[in-house]
């Protein structure tokens, strides 16, 4: 059952696709964007930092402005990719939202998302108000007054700004530190966001990266940012201009008294911060943590190194056995299920959904009438997959099979269908930056293809086997593939899979009931 | 591979566009939220609070039951005043205030920071802060 949000998304999804194709979609890789922004964030700031001065900080801006070759559009780059930044990082947290990666081992990474986003708040505020134009001083004022409202400072932080002395430099700088400060604090938030993945990624494809960098730098260049005139405490500007993406609040919380404004964003931020308490399921059913069946488990590591969760280690066994055994941590396992496909011996995985599951389900299939010879192909679909996908692929002929995952999907259950009569299997996996899994796609091609381990076996003809994507707004793009495969078989004749079952199938290590008394 | 057609590329390369045009003018809105005749008075000082004591003669009873090392006469309780502040402009109250002293017991310095509206003509202004009346 798909929730309103994720039904919406899945429509903007399909737009996107078809404008930019599944590979640089831009909204797969909202949070890669993100950080690929806060870099050129960094390294732009650097560069004005060596100009900038804290003693008369609206001049050196001015001067910075001045420069055409350089110093005007490195501005306008650090201006607008810090726009772009907020942008890329609510657009990331809705996405999360409306996919349900929010909740459970999910909720750290979505809790240092609201704190980080608040620290690149904080950040832009800062870096507004060392410019100290119009715009700056409005945000300073703004933020004086929330301040004076708490019982902290000895001294309100408004008089600064009444024009009865100049402003201290120490104001500046104070500004300054932070708008350094913040962006370190925003590096360690971001390794506490992703500190629960295995193998984090954490820039889109190069091509996207140049893509995003390349467009913001024609902007600076083709409409670079003005400066607007310097502050002045005693001249009120009729008309300032907004940075919509970091001063929206600005006009509301000028109208509100402090305590409402107080009240407002402390309980924007208990909200944020509650979501995935309010919103967690029950850890049952389709999410239910991955188990063990220690009787299979060979100890041979593979479920460790493909858990994009980092939520299986290995033990030392307590049934006597001399190899190590693999455990799964509840609380770190999201239920994508990738160990089932993982595990060789078919051993490990969420309730209903391991290796000897699915096998289970393939022999159900069959008995109700996949007969060889003839056959169709089977196409293995994720469940996440658009629906119509499906529905195309049955009139096209395929016999369609959901999976959770296509990470999931065991080798073997690919060779049991081609044993049993499917002519072909396709698998038609998420975009692979869009999988909910991380890593299945990435998985189950180096199982299929380059022996990764519980790989499809070589007596298995590799030419009927097939990985493809089925992304939101390109049903052409699924139903061609199917096609192309169908045509491509039709060619290689009648299945033929040399050796036994049974070799697929890894037959349980009865254990010793001495060894294990012991 | 997506099967994207030529007017869909296009399409992608108009939805950047857009996204930067979109970008631009979110980072400069022009925001006029005052009219230009605007006028505000602002009014920014400091000062310590008096202290307003209450002082009565203790009978000598009373200092009688006193320790030897406490015996005054003359005993005084005392608090920080409190002030009404109030700016008028021709005679019409536009911001009224009660001013106390800063920290959590108020014994620190009065602070003062604000701007308050007015009118943009040639008027008389009043800015008033008297010392509010405190009950024993």
């Amino acid at each position: 059952m798909r929730s309103s949000t994720e039904r919406a998304l899945r429509r903007v999804d399909a737009v996107f696709t078809r404008l930019f194709g599944w590979r640089y979609h831009p909204l797969h890789q909202t949070g890669t964007v993100a950080v690929a922004l806060l870099v050129v964030l960094i390294v732009t700031g650097l560069y004005l930092l060596v100009f900038f001065r804290v003693g008369t900080p609206w001049a050196s801006v001015a001067r910075i402005v001045g420069d055409p070759y350089l110093g005007r559009w490195m501005r306008s780059l650090h201006r607008f990719a810090s726009d772009a930044m907020v942008v890329a990082v609510l657009l990331h947290a809705l996405r999360m939202f409306a996919q349900d990666r929010r909740w459970g081992p999910r909720a750290l990474a979505w809790i240092s998302g609201v704190g980080l986003l608040l620290f690149v708040f904080v950040s832009g505020w800062t870096g507004f108000v060392i410019v100290w134009d119009e715009f700056g001083a409005r945000l300073a004022m703004a933020g004086a007054r929330l301040f004076d409202a708490l019982p902290i400072l000895s001294e309100p932080v408004g008089r600064v700004f009444s024009g009865e002395r100049p402003i201290p430099g120490a104001f500046f700088f104070v500004n300054l530190f932070l708008h350094v400060a913040v962006p370190l604090g925003i590096a360690a938030g971001l390794w506490v966001h992703v500190s629960r993945l295995a193998r984090p990624v954490l820039l889109p494809p190069r091509i996207l990266t140049w893509v995003i960098v390349g467009g913001l730098w024609a902007l600076a260049v083709v409409a670079p940012a003005p400066l607007a005139p310097q502050a002045d405490a005693f001249n009120l500007p009729a008309t300032v201009p907004v940075d919509v993406f970091y001063a929206f609040w600005l006009q509301l919380v000028e109208r509100l008294p402090s305590w409402g404004a107080w009240t407002g964003a402390l309980a924007t931020l208990a909200i944020a911060t509650a979501i995935p308490r309010l919103t967690r399921r029950p850890r049952e059913g389709r999410y239910a943590p991955s188990v063990v069946d220690e009787r299979y488990c060979t100890g041979c590591n593979q479920c460790p190194q493909d858990c994009p969760w980092d939520a299986i280690s290995m033990v030392p066994r307590t049934d006597g056995r001399a190899s190590l055994v693999a455990r799964v941590d509840p609380s770190s396992c999201v239920s994508c299920g990738l160990c089932a496909g993982s595990c060789a011996p078919m051993g490990v995985g969420p309730a209903h959904r391991t290796g000897r599951d699915q096998l289970h389900e393939i022999r159900a299939l069959v008995q109700t009438g996949l007969q060889p010879g003839g056959a169709p192909i089977t196409a293995l679909l994720c469940e996440h997959a658009p629906d119509s996908h499906g529905a195309a692929l049955a009139r096209a002929g395929a016999r369609v099979q959901h999976v959770s995952c296509t990470g999931n999907v065991h080798t073997s259950a690919v060779e049991l269908l081609l044993r049993n009569g499917s002519a072909g299997v396709i698998i038609f996996s998420c975009p692979p930056r869009d999988c909910r899994g991380r890593e299945g796609p990435k998985w189950l091609e180096q199982r299929l293809y380059h022996d990764r381990e519980a790989e499809l076996q070589p007596r298995v003809d590799k030419r009927r086997v097939h990985l493809a994507t089925a992304a939101s707004g390109d049903l052409a793009g699924t139903v061609g593939a199917y096609h192309a495969f169908a045509h491509s078989v039709a060619g290689l004749g009648s299945v033929e899979v040399h050796g036994d079952l049974a070799d697929v199938e890894c037959v349980p290590t009865p254990v010793d009931a001495r060894r294990r008394r012991r | 591979m997506t099967t994207t057609s030529w007017w869909w590329r296009v399409g992608g390369a108009g939805v950047g566009l857009l996204a930067a045009v979109g970008l631009r003018g979110g980072s400069l809105i022009p925001w006029r939220d005052r009219s230009a005749d605007a006028a505000h008075v602002r009014l920014s000082w400091s000062a310590r609070p008096e202290r307003v004591e209450h002082c009565r003669r203790l009978r000598d009873d009373e200092l009688a039951q006193l320790p030897a090392h406490m015996r005054l006469r003359v005993q005084c309780d005392g608090v920080l005043a409190r002030y009404l502040l109030a700016v008028r402009v021709d005679d019409t109250v536009v911001a009224s205030d009660t001013l106390r002293g800063g920290g959590l017991r108020h014994d620190r310095p009065i602070r003062v920071a604000g701007d308050c509206a007015t009118c943009p003509r040639r008027c008389r202004i009043d800015v008033a802060s008297t010392r509010a009346h405190h009950r024993w």
